[in-house]
């Protein structure tokens, strides 16, 4: 069986190779037969890598101790849900479940994409297989979860305690997906380079593969924080550790691009910086991977220093270079066609949303880095820690929020003096915060904070409003002088807002997300309290508005470990809640860990640690009461579900030539009615966007019925 | 533009200032653990990977929070505490990187960026250009038949988007 397994990553290794000669040999003779071929050859991995994963999966789970991997990082008594993820509990697994996402996907890329873009897809299969080839290279070669010993023991290490958690059985599939799936624009955007298609078509095919890896590697974000918030015992939930970071910088890339993106598929422009947004997305992404599996930068999360780096390091430099230097060779051709005509428009705005993303990017990266840089340069390791990055991310958030109001605001191509009536309304709703926030909180940077949250808030409300308004009255039931009134015609056009322009309503259902999560970071940072006490049983203390009295301790076992517990009962408004921290003390890692206990509501979390006891009942407790944090996991739900409205296909009845027509042609519409295009902009643009429809649709029959002909 | 009153704005300033009662206003006055806090987090643990006195379960943070306790009740200020443990372990101690010599380059450098991109932004699109005239002519009648039948095959029901 792990032979078998073992071969499969080889064989899965060797069918990449082959689709990469196979597409390169087709494509350069134009041979049909080997571009068929190697398309088929590339779907082969998915089939290999899952039946290797299965068999280390049936490992895991059956006990299989002869494995290196299942003795490390499973036991006896590891629940079935913790032998199972432990699949990607490990270096050598997790490289192999990484391996064999990036497979699955690249199957489902080439089966989606074969017929709909037959000119990008080859190429890109080339790209995919050989980002595919490497990672099976090293699977199979240097970190190999098929190991075996001479002399299976009888029982394994057990996972790392800190792993068993549902957090982290969700957490790294999450992120790993964001990580895989950048992949998929990126092989296309190289695809559009080299054959030199680089009208939008690349952008379009692999929008809805960007906003999914974009969302997952959020998600993941998201809750990687929820994880080590319920499990690390440190009254936080992101400690800024440079695999975190190395999480966050794709992400504020991703970020950016998924705004550019806009910009190129409705204006045109910026082919070139799209191209390189995408490059530096996922060469990030495989920076991150290569962080958080080397052992580079010490961290928490670097739980083995390996052979691996080298060869991360040189396939990240082929990489870059290879990128961009295709990206040079076909620079003449990215030109745009029409300039900007004034940076006081949303293309500007998107623009500097660009540069603040990207700034706050370098900052994370710069300050990744520098420790390693200083060690090099001055023989001193200077740590760049939580102060640094806090510092640094609270102005660029600010001005983000800031531009997050002024981006929706604003008019495609020029804003006009008319334009700056919009902003009334969204002053309106800073000013009353920003007295209110004032009055109450007194905190300067608080005030500042929730004064951008507001007017983000104020401008996004007033699109909904004005959309709503914009769209054209229904008749009959829900007719504006019907009996129901307005309020009928008025939630109709809301929720056609939902489903005809759903990927701009959507998006600024993701920013409200983003509020909800700002509100909470910017409270569970400025207003935590703390205490730290060491207390015999029956005494209380006081931690902000709350007191707290210690009950002693109560003893038990957990699978693998014993447990110690503190019973707290903590009073407060009124009430009074059980709080119970718990202390785990796992014989076989020879560790105790700490596992929170935590009282939840919108308001705050109540959140205490056991640190220490004394056998005569005397307890040493760590209390926070850290506000909102709710808020930021409400949040990130919501943020997920806005990228699902974004990102929900639509029912055109379109091929996918004129799919794309249709909508830029719907969008001119919705723009045009909200005022976010001029009446003379609406009228010259509307022509051509028709005349593109009609074009698309003549190639479509052509395309139709040549197939016709050859089938 | 109308001149009314827009029907969200009173509900949206109720709803923000909800939100600020529901913050509710902060203790007053910082305890001492409080100020414990804001000096730890200052420092890196010297035996744990990557966290902060401050947040480090570790033994030894726990010492070294006690420690910055005694010295606040002792009227230390907090300048004089991050010294002593600069003192006994070295700049390595430092949770960032003082804002002088080498560690200045760290904070400057994403300023540095963010200005240059917008700098760069301002020179290149400085020149408010006159909007390109790209009218195409209108289309044909028969071009707007073709039109109209591809659009009416595209929606899947009548939802009143005009064509």
């Amino acid at each position: 069986m792990t032979a078998l397994a073992a071969a499969g990553v080889w064989i899965a290794l060797l069918s990449a190779v082959y689709a990469i000669g196979a597409l390169a040999y087709g494509l350069a003779a134009r041979k049909r037969t080997w571009i068929d071929s190697g398309m088929n050859a590339a779907v082969m991995p998915a089939v290999l890598l899952t039946v290797s994963s299965s068999i280390l999966v049936h490992a895991l789970v059956t006990h299989d101790f002869s494995l290196v991997y299942v003795a490390r990082n499973s036991s006896l008594e590891t629940p079935l849900l913790y032998r199972v993820s432990g699949l990607w509990g490990g270096q050598a697994g997790s490289l192999l479940f990484w391996t064999w996402m990036m497979a699955v996907l690249a199957a489902v890329v080439v089966y989606r994409h074969r017929r709909a873009d037959p000119e990008l897809m080859p190429a890109a299969a080339i790209v995919l297989m050989a980002i595919l080839a490497f990672f099976a290279f090293i699977v199979a070669a240097v970190e190999s979860p098929f190991r075996t010993l001479p002399f299976p023991p009888t029982d394994g290490r057990g996972l790392n305690p800190l792993l068993e958690d549902p957090g982290m059985v969700i957490h790294p599939p999450l992120l790993y997906l964001g990580y895989v799936g950048f992949a998929v624009p990126f092989a296309f955007a190289l695809a559009a380079l080299a054959t030199g298609r680089l009208d939008p078509e690349w952008l379009a095919a692999t929008r809805r593969w960007a906003l999914l890896s974009w969302a997952a590697l959020g998600a993941g974000l998201l809750v990687g924080g929820w994880w080590a918030y319920r499990t690390l015992g440190w009254g936080g939930y992101w400690g800024w550790d440079p695999v975190e970071n190395a999480a966050l910088m794709p992400w504020l890339v991703a970020t950016a691009y998924v705004h550019s993106a806009i910009i190129q598929e409705r204006r045109g422009l910026f082919a070139a910086w799209n191209v390189t947004l995408v490059i530096l997305t996922f060469a990030l992404a495989f920076l991150g991977t290569f962080l958080t599996r080397s052992g580079l930068v010490v961290s928490v999360h670097t739980f083995a220093q390996s052979e691996i780096g080298a060869y991360f390091l040189a396939l990240l430099a082929v990489l870059l270079l290879g990128s961009f230097g295709l990206l040079a060779w076909r620079w003449d051709d990215l030109r745009d066609p029409a300039p900007l005509d004034s940076l006081a428009s949303r293309e500007g705005a998107f623009l500097f949303n660009n540069v603040l993303f990207l700034g706050f990017a370098f900052a994370v990266l710069v300050g990744t880095l520098f420790p390693i840089l200083s060690e090099a340069v001055r023989g001193v390791q200077i740590f760049v820690g939580p102060p640094y990055f806090r510092q640094i991310s609270a102005p660029i958030g600010i001005a983000l929020l800031v531009l997050m109001g002024v981006g929706v605001l604003l008019p495609w191509r020029r804003a006009t003096v008319r334009t700056l009536v919009q902003f009334r309304f969204p002053l309106f709703v800073t000013l009353c915060t920003s007295v209110a926030a004032a009055v109450l909180l007194r905190r300067p940077g608080v005030v500042l904070a929730l004064a951008a949250v507001a007017f983000a808030l104020g401008a996004t409300l007033q699109e909904y409003h004005r959309g709503a308004k914009s769209t054209v009255p229904p008749r009959g039931r829900f007719a504006p002088d019907s009996p129901t009134g307005g309020v009928g015609a008025y939630l109709l056009g809301l929720a056609h807002l939902f489903v005809h322009q759903r990927r701009r309503y959507g998006g600024y259902l993701v920013h409200l997300a983003t509020l909800v999560i700002v509100v909470g970071v910017v409270a569970s940072h400025a207003y935590v309290r703390e205490r730290e006490v060491t207390v015999r049983p029956g005494e209380s203390f006081r931690v902000g508005s709350y007191t707290v009295t210690y009950h002693g301790l109560r003893r038990g076992t957990a699978p693998n470990a014993t447990a110690t517990w503190g019973l707290l009962e903590v009073r407060g408004g009124g009430r009074a809640w059980t709080v119970e921290p718990l202390r785990l003390f796992y014989p076989k890692w020879n560790q105790p860990v700490s596992r929170p206990g935590i009282r939840s509501t919108l308001q705050d979390d109540v959140y205490a640690v056991l640190a220490a006891f004394e056998p005569d009942g005397r307890a040493t407790l760590r209390v926070w009461v850290n506000p909102m944090v709710r808020w930021i996991w409400i949040g990130g739900i919501a943020f997920l579900l806005g990228t699902a409205v974004a990102a929900w296909p639509d029912r055109l009845r379109a091929g996918t030539r004129t799919r794309w027509p249709l909508q830029t042609l719907r969008d001119l519409e919705a723009d045009w009615r909200t005022g976010k295009l001029s009446q003379r902009d609406y009228e010259q643009t509307v022509p051509q966007a028709q005349r593109h429809l009609l074009r698309a649709a003549e190639e479509e029959r052509a395309g139709a019925s040549a197939q016709k002909e050859g089938g | 533009m109308n001149r009314r009153r827009h029907p969200l704005s009173g509900s949206a300033v109720a709803a923000v200032l909800a939100l600020l009662v529901g913050v509710g206003p902060p203790a007053l006055g910082q305890t001492l653990d409080d100020r414990v806090r804001e000096i730890a987090s200052q420092l890196m643990c010297p035996v744990c990977e990557g966290r902060t006195v401050a947040d480090s379960p570790s033994e030894l943070a726990g010492q070294m929070r006690e420690i910055i306790r005694q010295k606040l009740r002792a009227g230390e200020s907090p300048e004089e505490i991050v010294a002593y443990f600069v003192d006994r372990y070295g700049p390595a101690a430092l949770a960032a990187p003082a804002r002088s010599g080498f560690g200045l380059l760290v904070w400057l450098a994403p300023a540095f960026a963010i200005a240059a991109g917008a700098l760069f932004l301002f020179l290149r699109f400085r020149t408010d250009h006159a909007p390109a005239h790209l009218v195409g002519p209108a289309l044909s009648s028969e071009e707007g038949r073709h039109l109209r039948r591809l659009l009416g095959e595209a929606e899947p029901e009548d939802d009143g988007v005009p064509s």
